[in-house]
């Protein structure tokens, strides 16, 4: 679904944000992406969305380059970055209908997603009301909402959990896990261990732009727990 | 003190950096040199204008006249480019919860912000100012060379006026605002109301500078009564120091006072406009779809008409020439002897075609809401970049907006005129095909402009709206390419029919057109990316 090959960004052409990354994500699967701040997690992830050109290498979505065929690519994935920041200025409504206008959605499907969706994050009271008025948990739910009402194959998430409420977390758990048993995948960065634990299929984890580690979380975590083997990892690639 | 001499050194850098940009060196050096013609232009053009007023006065023996009613200008200008802005400078901070979080006072973030608006003041009550004082000294003034050294403390006095008013009303404004819910419609519809009071206030006062002569004492006695700052400010210029004393008292305690008196509620209504408002009990209804480009289009719309800013600086163009056509229709004679004053020669409705067809083409040429479209995007660019469509859609859309925004305007106005003047069908055709043109032309250079000096980080609409770079460039050049166009006429084509030169025009920015599209969807999609 998601092959990231030889992935490297600069951004100011010497120092490297991100070198030589490679991963692939696999129908089914939900993968997690690690690391510390800075290490290139978002950097990474707004590249495999598009939003961001990168220096090296390729990022191919279910079998379209993100470079060379960018809108085949972006029209069976969703993107949600870590800090949504929506059209303050729409209501929660008008921005689901603009995203549904975007991607083609019908009159009669959308009206059922946008129902079911909000209905799950429970914001459907709140959808009349400005975005620039919502809480950062209600935006989030909003982005998290549109990001659905698309049905993509691969949903590309950085730190979704932040802001939202147990309700909200328990349900996009539920939803990342239909996903993937309805063919789907997520590729999702966070810095909250115990959830990646639970939840990842496959980690991958990234220190100062370079990948120290990638595989199945059972293998990745053995006996130990996953915070244990981070912390690890972290100090064994620190000290060389 | 300390802190908020940090609040202003925030501002100024913010101030700054919307204009100058933090991009590379090339365009840094690229953005001081439209600076610099930007400046020398506007110099250029309040020089000349004083020239001529000091011309006329002088004939009528009123020299010393020019001072005071300079100064009215001066102030004027000043209030009516910045009234609009001072309320998005106060209120739409976006840094709001981290500049009130700090232990300063509200009294020192408000004046801090205040002063924003009134560098802004300062820069157009100087650009009017000290013009002024250079040709009074070169008629020969009374003061001497003096009156340009004195002309910088009148503008530094002078320009805290305008700015205590602006702030007034930005304040009122958005204190009512706060209190209806579709706020942006009514602060611009109250802006909107405002502006016309101006407007004809301005053309009164544009009468009664026409016939100076005949009102030579009604003026003296205006500006040593009701309108004694004006006759402050004049007399301050002119080297009368207990003139200048008053006028420090009169400016700058009023400030100072009202400003105390503002920010006893300023952190009240600041929450009231960021507060988490808006907790309705919308139900879900069937919805209704729409081409992604309509979609695109709207989403537009909805930031224009939701930003006051932004709908009167790239509008303020159409407002004026909404109001001119108007006036055609109900007052064409008086028009008609006005310019047969000026010109001196015999004027006929006909003859309107031409200085017609200039007025539309500068007043359109300022409606460029693709300069900053882009800008106003700020942190929510991921957005559009994320979505399953090629740039250039997204690019043409912004123009597109930029052309439905200005052209029908425009284009119900020329049919007022050609109604008015009697102008004949080919006539019409003619203005309406240029200004399709011109109208294309500004739209599309807007977006390209916008993509080599984009601004996604300020802290307010105001800032990208009326400081950033893209927009100096986008309304300015756009007057430029319309001056440029009524010059060529003048110098080189005035044998020539208007209509023609009209249509000859118009298929130029027909070309000019083609080679922007071609630019948007190729180096342009690619600086978008880059984004």
């Amino acid at each position: 679904m998601l092959k990231i090959e030889g992935f490297s960004k600069s951004y100011d052409g010497s120092r490297y944000a991100v070198k030589d990354l490679t991963l692939h994500v696999a129908p089914g699967e939900i993968y997690g992406f690690l690391g510390h701040n800075g290490a290139g997690k978002s950097t990474t992830l707004r590249a495999v969305a598009g939003v961001l050109d990168f220096t090296e290498g390729d990022i191919t979505v279910g079998g379209y380059s993100i470079r060379t065929d960018p809108v085949a690519a972006k029209r069976i994935m969703a993107f949600l970055p870590d800090n949504p920041d929506l059209y303050d200025f729409m209501t929660g409504i008008r921005y689901l209908n603009f995203i549904a206008d975007v991607y083609g959605i019908s009159s009669e499907e959308r009206t059922k997603r946008i129902a079911r969706y909000a209905d799950a994050f429970a914001l459907t009271k709140d959808l009349g009301g400005a975005i620039g008025g919502y809480s950062h948990g209600m935006k989030q739910k909003l982005a998290l909402i549109s990001a659905f009402l698309r049905q993509p194959r691969l949903l590309i998430l950085d730190e979704p959990f932040v802001g939202l409420d147990p309700n909200a977390s328990y349900t996009l758990k539920t939803m990342l896990r239909e996903l993937c048993n309805e063919g789907g995948a997520v590729f999702f960065s966070t810095h909250v261990l115990e959830v990646a634990e639970k939840l990842c299929d496959k980690l991958a984890i990234l220190r100062a732009g370079r990948l120290i580690e990638a595989g199945p979380t059972a293998e990745i975590v053995g006996k130990s727990n996953l915070e244990e083997v981070f912390l690890q990892l972290e100090r064994e690639e620190g000290t060389q | 003190m300390k802190a908020f001499l940090a609040l202003v050194r925030l501002s100024l850098l913010e101030m700054f950096n919307a204009i100058a940009g933090r991009g590379s060196r090339k365009q840094a050096v690229s953005a001081g040199l439209a600076l610099t013609i930007l400046t020398l232009l506007c110099l250029m053009l309040s020089f000349t204008y004083s020239a001529s007023l000091s011309v006329g006065l002088k004939a009528v023996g009123a020299l010393d006249l020019l001072p005071g009613l300079m100064s009215v200008l001066a102030l004027l200008m000043a209030f009516l480019l910045t009234v609009f802005a001072a309320g998005g400078m106060l209120f739409g901070g976006k840094d709001n919860d981290i500049i009130l979080a700090l232990p300063v006072s509200d009294y020192a973030v408000l004046l801090s912000r205040m002063l924003a608006v009134y560098l802004e003041n300062l820069l157009i009550a100087g650009f009017v100012l000290l013009p002024m004082a250079a040709v009074y000294v070169y008629s020969g003034g009374p003061a001497g060379a003096a009156a340009v050294l004195l002309a910088v403390p009148v503008s530094l006095l002078g320009s805290l006026p305008p700015t205590l008013l602006g702030v007034l009303v930005g304040f009122a404004v958005t204190w009512l605002s706060a209190r209806v819910r579709h706020s942006a419609l009514f602060a611009s519809a109250g802006y909107l109301v405002f502006l016309l009071l101006i407007l004809v206030g301005s053309f009164q006062m544009g009468n009664l500078f026409e016939n100076v002569g005949n009102f030579r004492q009604d003026i003296d006695a205006a500006l040593h009564g009701p309108l004694f700052l004006f006759g402050l400010m004049g007399d301050a210029c002119v080297g009368n120091f207990p003139a200048m004393l008053l006028l420090a008292l009169v400016c700058v305690l009023p400030f100072l006072a009202v400003t105390a008196l503002l920010c006893r509620s300023y952190r009240r209504l600041l929450s009231r406009m960021h507060g988490h408002a808006n907790r309705g009990n919308f139900r879900m209804a069937q919805q209704r779809g729409q081409t992604p480009v309509s979609a695109l289009l709207k989403k537009e719309a909805a930031r224009y008409f939701g930003s006051t800013i932004y709908l009167f600086n790239t509008g303020f163009g159409l407002v004026l020439l909404a109001v001119g056509a108007v006036a055609a229709c109900l007052r064409r004679n008086d028009l008609i002897t006005l310019m047969a004053q000026e010109t001196g020669l015999a004027i006929t409705p006909a003859d309107c075609y031409g200085v017609a067809a200039a007025a539309v083409c500068l007043m359109l040429a300022t409606v460029s809401t693709s300069c900053v479209s882009i800008s106003m995007e700020g942190r929510s660019l991921w957005l559009l970049k994320s979505l399953p469509l090629p740039g250039r859609t997204i690019l043409y859309a912004k123009a597109w907006f930029n052309m439905l925004v200005g052209w029908p305007i425009t284009a119900v106005c020329t049919l007022l005129l050609w109604w008015a003047f009697g102008f004949t069908a080919l006539q019409e055709v003619a203005l309406l095909f240029a200004s399709a043109g011109l109208s294309a032309t500004v739209s599309l250079g807007g977006v390209a402009v916008n993509l080599i000096f984009p601004k996604l980080d300020a802290p307010n609409d105001t800032m990208v709206v009326k400081q950033s770079m893209a927009a100096f460039i986008g309304i300015f050049g756009g007057m430029a390419l319309a001056g440029v166009g009524i010059l060529l006429y003048i110098s080189v084509a005035a044998s020539m029919p208007v209509e023609l030169y009209l249509f000859l025009c118009g298929i130029a920015l027909a070309v000019l057109c083609l080679l922007l599209v071609r630019w948007l969807a190729t180096a342009g999609e690619r600086r978008f990316a880059a984004l």
